[in-house]
């Protein structure tokens, strides 16, 4: 085979993209470029950039291996029949309005290992000393090295709006976002409370009277880095919005030092914005270290980020130098400031601006750790400020946050052992770490982690055995109590669901194991039974007593994924569970895997609404409306938003929320109103 | 040409490019994330830019992608991507080779992957393909024609019609 055959294949292969009709000249290019002059506009009139160091990088470890072929597993675990608590409320998700703060959970745990440092001089010796034993000649692997040279202060965004939001009336029912825990909301680009949506789209925030369906007040937040990413909370007339990863360059660094090249992130960026008039940022916080994830529990938003120390490491040219660039780098670190590792924060409140660091006092560090990486969890109250966030640092590493309304657990991994880290919140002050511990492999995301009745569960795959495994840790020791090893030999694990007693595991590979787990006696769990079906599910959710609905994809005779798949499983006898019926759409890719924010399940109506994605330019994406009967799934049709410009670009469904008898989906382009019963639009709301 | 000028003749010509690499390899809106941030980063080092730049542009986009520590799902997003593409293809012959070598291309390495891309997704020369993975154009060449190898071995090994052509050529 000539070269020339080979890249004519090679472009065959090539996905389409929204991309490649002309993008850069369509209105959407347009967007694009006006947001980026708006940057660099900013960037000439503030003048010289500031020059920091900021590290932070993630080395893409791990690959999720390419499987051409799939097939489901369904292992289901029974826990603790003899369980001291009473029947676990399975919950089937829906429209739980946010009531009043959760319970205190439990009494303040006590310290389970050394978690403070004696002096902030022995904890600069301590860094050093952990941090030093990681350097290579690049650096740390953790991290980039070198010199930031970006800074975006927090500057006042423009607002804009139209009339006032109502006046206070009925609240009808709604939906929430669809979050793993009760308790624990998670972050998300759309909330509604029944009587508004707040939705933070293309960079732009906006509020929608749900009664008048008008678009009631807008903030534009482009002039902000990673705001096309961005994501809030709605607590009361607050939004807290999260931008999106910042991303950084660093200066010198060659560009083939690591597997995929250096990068960073300059820091995080937190807005208050009040929302009783006309929507302003009244407040903000902006970390050094880079946004994980957040959740608003009881009230209080706990916001995780991780930073890397700040050494100016040289440069790494790769000349066979390695020893003395190691010495080099090694002095860099032992010579390092304490305040090189510690997080800082700047707060911008009322026009004032201050600079903090966490003060050694609120540093902790579990029994081992290596000094690469330092996570933060700021806490504050969105009806206040953010002046005062409260942090506590843990030496250690996060990239998963899971969190209940008591406790708020961080881990991280290395391909090899996942740690985990544990924080308690039962109230509404700074959190208390309690303590680390860790098991081997690695997490898919935060579903794979679930507290209940003392323990913590965890699910992982073993990437050189190729191997699932589910582990029952003592929730107060995070030491193991129980586990069941070789779930899915030789495949992926796909998606994970813990429901009270019980746990989902769906791995996917050709032929088709099958496994069902008793945890009946968390100290030696067993497997018990198994199904197997065609496809595979990636997120699943409780539908009624002993239902679950899976979404995933199903797969053709070539075994080739061939388009969205949604089952019903009789899960009633954990021995024997079965399908119950499915529906496949061929040629309509969904999302995959699924992001749990984007899957609907309004229980009133037995209503399941599932956004169908699409990457080919002109193409519109649609919502999936399944009814779900006791044992069949009924295609009730799909909604379709309009397109966002001629060149069809982006019009995929994002959301879907229920509103009273209203079902609103929500694209790049604006919010369609449909009923809920018949599908027939009622109104639109275009963003403008 | 003072430099907004300059700025979007750059965008108007190179951006198609820089977001299509990007959307292969993550979500719209951080694709879009990422655009921006290239062409912030292209305004900002205006003067370091070589020309023609698009080496430099998909180079800074690579380094700012390696960062989305978005966890464990989107650690091979275009892997990923190749894997379920096939949904929306008809289904010809065309179609399955383009099946085949998707296939094939997914089972390879990432690092195999991006250096085979490079020229054939998004058009570049040797040169500007070196520049935006950061080594020289010799190095650029043995990791091209190492990645080729590959290729070529695991679309022999599934033995597909499109290998035809390789016979011919060995004639």
């Amino acid at each position: 085979m000539t070269d020339d055959d080979l890249d004519r294949l090679l472009g065959a292969a090539r996905p389409p993209t929204a991309a490649d009709d002309g993008w850069a000249a369509s209105t959407a290019g347009d967007d694009s470029l006006a947001a980026i002059r708006a940057r660099t506009a900013r960037r000439t009139r503030s003048g010289r950039p500031s020059v920091r160091t900021l590290r932070r990088l993630r080395p893409f470890s791990l690959g999720i291996g390419f499987a051409a072929v799939a097939a489901t597993v369904v292992a289901i675990g029974v826990a603790m029949p003899g369980s001291t608590s009473p029947r676990h409320p399975v919950r089937a998700g829906g429209p739980s309005s946010p009531s009043g703060p959760p319970p205190v959970i439990g009494a303040v745990p006590g310290q389970m290992a050394l978690a403070g440092y004696d002096t902030c001089a022995a904890m600069r010796d301590a860094l050093r000393q952990h941090t030093a034993q990681h350097v290579t000649a690049r650096g740390l692997d953790q991290g980039g090295g070198g010199i930031a040279y970006d800074l975006r202060e927090p500057v006042a965004a423009t607002a804009n709006q139209s009339t006032a939001g109502a006046g206070a009336a009925s609240t009808p029912d709604h939906s929430t976002t669809n979050d793993q825990e009760v308790g624990a909301d998670e972050p998300d680009i759309v909330k509604t409370d029944g009587r508004r949506v707040v939705s933070v789209s293309g960079g732009v925030l906006r509020v929608v009277d749900a009664g008048t369906r008008k678009v009631t007040g807008t903030l534009d937040l482009r002039a902000y880095a990673g705001a096309q990413s961005a994501q809030l909370f709605v607590a009361g007339d607050r939004a807290l919005v999260i931008l999106g990863q910042q991303y950084v360059l660093y200066g010198d660094r060659a560009f083939g030092a690591l597997p995929y090249g250096g990068g960073s992130s300059a820091g995080s960026t937190f807005l208050l914005v009040d929302l009783a008039a006309e929507p302003t940022v009244v407040s903000t916080l902006h970390t050094d270290g880079g946004y994980v994830d957040a959740r608003l529990i009881g009230g209080v938003a706990r916001v995780v980020v991780a930073s890397s120390p700040k050494l100016a490491f040289g440069q790494y040219n790769g000349d066979g130098s390695d020893k003395k660039a190691v010495a080099a780098n090694r002095r860099v670190v032992e010579q390092a400031p304490l305040s090189a590792w510690l997080p800082t924060y700047q707060t911008t409140d009322g026009g004032r601006t201050s600079t903090h660091q966490v003060p050694c006092d609120r540093v902790s560090h579990p029994v081992h750790y290596t000094g690469e990486s330092m996570v933060t969890v700021y806490s504050f109250d969105p009806a206040t400020s953010l002046d005062d966030p409260k942090p506590i640092s843990v030496a250690a590493d996060a990239s998963t946050v899971y969190a209940t309304a008591g406790n708020l657990y961080v881990a991280s991994g290395d391909g090899n052992r996942t740690q985990l880290h544990r924080f308690w919140v039962g109230d509404t002050g700074a959190p208390r770490y309690v303590g680390s511990g860790s098991v081997p492999g690695w997490l898919l995301d935060s579903y794979s982690l679930s507290e209940y009745d003392g323990t913590l569960r965890v699910v992982t795959t073993n990437e050189r055995r190729q191997a699932t495994a589910l582990y029952v840790l003592d929730a107060d020791t995070l030491r193991r109590r129980g586990e069941v090893d070789g779930l899915g030999v030789g495949e992926n694990l796909h998606a994970v669901r813990f429901l009270g007693p019980l746990a989902y595991v769906v791995t996917f590979e050709s032929v088709d194991p099958l496994f069902v787990l008793d945890l009946a006696d968390p100290d030696h769990p067993v497997k018990a039974g198994e199904l197997t079906v065609t496809g595979y599910s990636d997120y699943l959710h409780p539908v009624a007593d002993g239902r679950l609905l899976g979404v995933g994809q199903d797969v053709d005779r070539r075994q080739l994924v061939s388009g969205l798949q949604v089952s019903l499983f009789d899960v009633a006898d954990p021995a024997k569970p079965s399908r119950l019926d499915n529906v496949v759409r061929r040629h309509t890719p969904s999302e995959s895997p699924l992001d749990p924010h984007a899957f609907l399940w309004w229980p009133a109506t037995h209503t399941a609404v599932i956004p169908i994605d699409s990457w080919n330019p002109g193409q519109s994406g649609a919502a999936l409306v399944v009814r779900v009967g006791t044992d069949h799934l009924t295609v009730q049709g799909t909604v379709h938003n309009p397109a966002v410009s001629t060149e069809g670009y982006d019009a995929g469904i994002s959301r879907t929320l229920v509103i009273g008898d209203d079902l609103w989906t929500m694209s790049s382009s604006g919010l369609l109103v449909s009923s809920l019963q018949t599908l027939d639009r009622q109104g639109w709301v275009a963003f403008s | 040409m003072d430099r907004d000028e300059w700025l979007d003749e750059l965008f108007r010509s190179c951006a198609d490019r820089v977001l299509a690499y990007l959307l292969h390899r993550t979500d719209r809106e951080s694709a879009q994330d990422v655009l921006q941030e290239v062409f912030v980063t292209a305004y900002r080092k205006a003067d370091e830019l070589p020309d023609p730049p698009i080496g430099w542009l998909l180079g800074t986009a690579r380094r700012l992608l390696a960062n989305d520590n978005r966890g464990a799902r989107r650690r091979d997003e275009l892997a990923r991507r190749l894997a379920t593409q096939p949904t929306t293809m008809n289904e010809s012959d065309d179609s399955a080779t383009a099946t085949a070598v998707g296939e094939a291309l997914a089972g390879l390495s990432a690092n195999d992957r991006e250096v085979l891309t490079l020229s054939a997704w998004y058009g570049l020369t040797g040169e500007e393909a070196a520049r935006a993975l950061g080594c020289s154009a010799s190095t650029y060449a043995v990791r091209l024609h190492r990645a080729r190898h590959r290729l070529a071995d695991r679309l022999r090994a599934a033995g597909y019609a499109g290998l035809r052509s390789a016979e011919v050529a060995h004639d």
